[in-house]
C-alpha cells in the first residue's frame, strides 16, 4: 500500500476497485488523466487506460480512508442527476448521449460505485453517518474535473443498486433522479437471450429475500429473473422520492433525454449540444458500430409462455404502478 | 514494503510526478520498457528488461484476475 500518497498526488487518478484484504477496505488507482469516460461502461474507459504500459505498471493502492482525505481536500462535481433503471431499458442509450458532450461527466456502472453501496449497507461495524460518508467519497471521487471543461455529473447506477435507492438518495437529497423501465416482457426477453448478471442467483449477493441460493438455482430462469426485476420496482415504488424522482419509460427515448429528462435534471442543452446528442442515438448504445433499432416489436413476438407468464405474474402489476406514477407526473406537469 | 530495486523505483515513480510524467506518453511497450530500465539506473537502482517485463506480466496476471 502507498503510505505516502496525499490527495495532490491523485491529480488525474482514478479509483477503479475497491476491495477486501483482510478486514482492510483498499483502492486501487489508475491514471487516466485529462481521458473522458465515453465508453458505453466505466470498465470499458478503464480497459482502455490499462492497456497504456505506464497505466498497467503504475498503479496507487491506497486505504479506504484515502477517499475521505480526497473528499475533505477536493470534493468533486455535486451530480446533476442519477440514472436508475431495470435493465436493457435504455439506460445506456441515456448515459452513452449525455456522455458525447464535454461538459458532462458520465460514470456508468462504475464497479467501485457498487462496491462502496454495498459495503455501505452491509457492514454491520458502520454508524448511519459512516453509510452516508462512503458514497459521498466514491462518487465525489470519481466527480473529479480533469479537463476543465466539466460542469455536470450524471452517474447510471447497476440496476440492483436501486435496491439502496433511499441510503443513496438521503446521501444526496438534492440531485435528482430517473428511473427507466420498460414493458417487462421486452426486458424478460433481452435477459433470456443474454442474462445479465443479476439474473443468475447468488452472482450478486442475495437480491430476493426469503429464497436461499439452492431454491433460487432450481427455479426456471424466467421465474428467478422475474423475482429480482419485482424486487427492484418494489424498491423504487417503495421509496417516497418527493419531487426528486421521475419514472421514465423506453417508449418516451431518444427524445425525453432532451426534453423531460433534461427538464427534470434542470440543465438547457445549446442547439448544437442537441444536434451532438441525438447523432449519438443513430447507433446501439453497447455495441456503437450497430445501428440503433426500436426492437420492441421483435421482442414482443419472440416472447415464449414462460417469459408471458412470469411478466404477467411478478412484473405487470408493478409496470401498471409506474405507468399511472408517470401519467399522473405528466398531467401535473 | 518494497523488496527489491523494481518496487523502490516503482515507489520512487509514483511519489514523483516528473518521473511520472516521462513515462505516461510513450504507447509501445517495448520503448516503455526501455525507458523504465534507463530511468532506474540513472536514479541509482538496477534492475533490467526482464525484471521491468516480469513486473508488467504479473499487473497484467492482477487485472485480469481482479475480479476473481
Amino acid at each position: 500500500m502507498d503510505l505516502n500518497v496525499t490527495p495532490k498526488d491523485l491529480t488525474g487518478w482514478v479509483p477503479f476497485r475497491v476491495f477486501r484484504d483482510g478486514t482492510d477496505l483498499l483502492v486501487d488507482w489508475c491514471y487516466v488523466g485529462p481521458a473522458r469516460f465515453t465508453q458505453p461502461f466505466f470498465e470499458d474507459t478503464i480497459r482502455i487506460q490499462m492497456r497504456n504500459p505506464f497505466g498497467l505498471l503504475f498503479r496507487h493502492l491506497t486505504s479506504f480512508q484515502m477517499l475521505g482525505d480526497l473528499y475533505k481536500d477536493s470534493p468533486g462535481l455535486l451530480p446533476t442527476g442519477f440514472v436508475f433503471h431495470l435493465s436493457r431499458c435504455g439506460s445506456t442509450l441515456v448515459s452513452q448521449m449525455l456522455a458525447s458532450l464535454d461538459e458532462n461527466i458520465v460514470i456508468s456502472e462504475a464497479p467501485p460505485i457498487d462496491r462502496v453501496i454495498r459495503e455501505a449497507s452491509s457492514d454491520r461495524n458502520l454508524s448511519h453517518q459512516g453509510r452516508l460518508s462512503y458514497l459521498k467519497w466514491i462518487i465525489g471521487a470519481l466527480g473529479q474535473r480533469r479537463t476543465g471543461a466539466e460542469t455536470q455529473y450524471f452517474i447510471k447506477f447497476d440496476c440492483w443498486n436501486t435496491l439502496d435507492i433511499d441510503l443513496i438518495c438521503e446521501a444526496f437529497p438534492n440531485v435528482p433522479w430517473i428511473f427507466l423501465y420498460r414493458n417487462p416482457v421486452e426486458i424478460m426477453v433481452s435477459q433470456m437471450r443474454e442474462r445479465g448478471v443479476h439474473t443468475i442467483p447468488g452472482a450478486v449477493g442475495s437480491i430476493v429475500p426469503d429464497l436461499d441460493l439452492a431454491q433460487a438455482l432450481q427455479m426456471p430462469a424466467e421465474e428467478y429473473c422475474a423475482m429480482v426485476l419485482a424486487r427492484i420496482c418494489e424498491s423504487v415504488l417503495r421509496f417516497s422520492p418527493g419531487d426528486k424522482g421521475m419514472f421514465v419509460n423506453y417508449s418516451e427515448l431518444p427524445g425525453a433525454v432532451t426534453g423531460v429528462i433534461a427538464k427534470h435534471f434542470g440543465i438547457e442543452f445549446s442547439k448544437e449540444a442537441f444536434e451532438k446528442m441525438t447523432s449519438t442515438t443513430k447507433f446501439h448504445a453497447k455495441t456503437p458500430q450497430m445501428e440503433f433499432k426500436d426492437d420492441s416489436r421483435m421482442k414482443q413476438d419472440s416472447a415464449n409462455e414462460a417469459v408471458r407468464n412470469a411478466a404477467e405474474h411478478w412484473l405487470m402489476p408493478f409496470y401498471s404502478q409506474m405507468e399511472a406514477v408517470r401519467n399522473a407526473s405528466a398531467a401535473k406537469a | 514494503m518494497p523488496t527489491n530495486d523494481f518496487d523502490q523505483f516503482r515507489q520512487c515513480v509514483l511519489a514523483t510526478l516528473a518521473l511520472q510524467e516521462e513515462l505516461r506518453e510513450i504507447e509501445d511497450h517495448d520503448e516503455f520498457i526501455q525507458k523504465v530500465v534507463e530511468l532506474g539506473g540513472d536514479h541509482g537502482f538496477s534492475f533490467n528488461v526482464e525484471d521491468v517485463k516480469n513486473a508488467v506480466n504479473a499487473s497484467r496476471r492482477s487485472w485480469i484476475e481482479r475480479w476473481i
